[in-house]
């Protein structure tokens, strides 16, 4: 195996009327993102996590004509964005 | 989830923040969240009553880590005067490697980014020696520089260059429909809410899996 190669672990370990059958998938269960205490932003996390969960149920559910699903509309959850110019550093 | 504050797991980036420059930290943030990293930056805090300088000594003082992006050594087109941040911010992060007496300030690690190599053997000869990288203006390639960086100086087993190629490129499909539905525009994003939701994209992508 190659140095730092996602680790694979087993996902199955019983399958087929008693066979072991062992199913992997590449997960690195080295690396957990770590949290870290950045302060307030114009979002909560509640907000971030209710945002990307409802892309994900998107994304999963068909598109009624069969092809490419749009994005969606926006829909105000937090506060409204600021038009602040971003300055270089 | 696990919460960790760990000097050896906080990285200090130091780089633009304009919209030109925007692609190349964006895939650095997320490089650094995916590896299990924390990235930390100036921009992090917005508090009126602490001057920027002392954020950054902080910043500095609690990571392990750096990565200094000196490639925009341009004049700025209104005032034609060229913009001193990051040297400054490499500068004072190489300074407290050498003066502190803190044996784990002195395990401080440094990657150096700049558009193109040997370059800055023009502009600011003194860091030869260090670790320094060219990501050519892309993206992508600053990505693996940050990857196959952290992979050598933190001695840890991380992702591989593939894997967190691939998240990003996921991730970025879905970046702007979880902004719009954030009510935030993509130009306008912050960097703590950028860092806020490639944390938490992750989290639910390992969750999942």
């Amino acid at each position: 195996m190659e140095r730092n190669q996602s680790v694979c672990k087993p996902v199955s370990a019983f399958d087929m009327g008693g066979v072991l059958m062992l199913g992997f998938t590449t997960f690195n269960a080295m690396t957990q993102v770590l949290q870290h205490d950045y302060g307030k932003s114009k979002v909560t996390l509640f907000q971030i996590r209710a945002a990307i969960k409802a892309v994900k149920a998107e994304r999963s559910e068909p598109s009624p004509s069969g092809g490419k699903r749009k994005a969606v509309a926006a829909r105000k959850v937090g506060s409204v964005s600021s038009t602040k110019s971003r300055k270089s550093a | 989830m696990k919460t960790s504050k760990a000097y050896a797991r906080q990285v200090f980036l130091n780089c633009p923040f304009d919209d030109g420059y925007r692609a190349i930290y964006e895939a650095i943030i997320f490089a650094v969240i995916h590896c299990g990293f924390v990235i930390r930056c100036a921009r992090e805090r917005d508090d009126s009553g602490e001057t920027r300088i002392a954020k950054i000594v902080e910043i500095i003082r609690d990571s392990q880590f750096g990565i200094h992006d000196i490639s925009r050594v341009e004049c700025d087109e209104t005032n034609g005067l060229p913009r001193f941040n990051m040297p400054l911010e490499l500068g004072l992060f190489l300074g407290a490697k050498s003066f502190s007496d803190q044996p784990k300030q002195k395990k401080k690690r440094c990657l150096i980014l700049d558009s193109e190599p040997y370059r800055y053997q023009k502009f600011i000869s003194d860091i030869a020696g260090q670790d320094i990288r060219s990501h050519g203006g892309k993206a992508m390639t600053a990505m693996k520089q940050t990857r196959d960086w952290l992979a050598t100086v933190s001695n840890r087993r991380l992702p591989g260059p593939v894997e967190t190629e691939s998240l990003y490129n996921e991730f970025q499909k879905d970046l702007p429909d979880i902004l719009a539905k954030l009510a935030l525009r993509p130009t306008e994003v912050q960097f703590v809410e950028y860092v806020k939701v490639a944390m938490e994209w992750l989290k639910d992508r390992q969750q999942s899996a």
